[in-house]
């Protein structure tokens, strides 16, 4: 298995949807490969880090947009 | 009684039966969670903010409809992020960064073409500080919208595949490799960013 291949599948590795074969080939190739073990964990963080980057619970609604809401809410119960 | 003493159930009945003060008060309970949903999708500023008025809109048109059957705030989340959906589809489509180059590149042999380096350890460490969540999601607003939407809907949303695909009205194996792109792409630019010694 090549750098390039174990990439192609590297989501399906990932999210746990290769076979216990497929699996195992990967970590054949991640047992000596510093590329790909650098390469994967890079790849995994980025959801947390979106996660992280995205987890704002809230966020200030400007108070032109709030009477835009009400106002049209008016106009449909009108 | 204070409308902000309501828990969403008597605030749905009341919305529901036309009170004014329960319309006022769904909006400041939920209104800031919404606008957070509608940002992360939308291109822009502008579009986040018509896109919550048009989910409370629907809100307001639906409500006869929402029986408790989940939470309240889960079926506005809903709501807010089919708003930014349909938003999406009216936008016009942005310039797009040379794509392909957000692509790991290789060398005829199947070995990477530069060097890979592990920055996930430091990066996992920033994540909360406001200057990486504000890098991060600058990174993800570069990415094509088509992308970076399966993105947010399966890495953020945890939206299955199925649900995914039908939703964007392509097959699952479209949104398996939108996906990986889309996650191969946002690693290159999150690279730049904790590699180039920012944020």
């Amino acid at each position: 298995m090549t750098c390039l291949e174990l990439f192609e599948f590297l989501s399906e590795y990932v999210d746990g949807r290769l076979s216990e074969a497929e699996a195992a080939t990967f970590q054949r190739h991640l047992d000596q490969c510093p590329d790909c073990i650098a390469f994967l964990n890079t790849f995994r963080a980025c959801p947390k880090l979106v996660k992280a980057a995205v987890s704002e619970e809230s966020c200030p609604v400007p108070p032109d947009v709030v009477t835009a809401i009400l106002a049209a809410r008016s106009g449909q119960v009108s | 009684m204070d409308p902000q003493g309501w828990n969403d159930s008597e605030l749905a009945d009341r919305v529901k039966s036309g009170n004014e003060d329960a319309a006022r008060e769904l909006v400041r309970r939920f209104a800031g969670r919404m606008f957070a949903v509608t940002r992360r999708y939308c291109a822009n500023e502008e579009d986040a903010r018509e896109s919550l008025q048009d989910a409370f809109a629907s809100a307001f048109r639906a409500i006869g409809s929402f029986h408790g059957d989940s939470q309240l705030g889960t079926w506005l989340h809903t709501i807010a992020v089919n708003s930014a959906l349909m938003k999406l589809r009216r936008a016009r489509s942005r310039p797009e960064v040379g794509w392909e180059d957000l692509q790991p590149q290789f060398q005829a042999d199947g070995h990477y073409s530069t060097e890979i380096r592990d920055w996930s350890p430091q990066a996992i460490s920033l994540a909360e500080r406001e200057e990486t969540r504000n890098a991060v999601r600058s990174a993800i607003d570069q990415l094509p919208e088509s992308y970076r939407t399966v993105l947010l809907l399966r890495d953020i949303e945890e939206w299955g595949t199925a649900d995914t695909a039908q939703k964007l009205g392509v097959s699952e194996a479209v949104v398996k490799t939108r996906l990986h792109r889309a996650r191969a792409a946002l690693r290159t630019l999150l690279t730049a960013i904790f590699e180039g010694g920012r944020p």
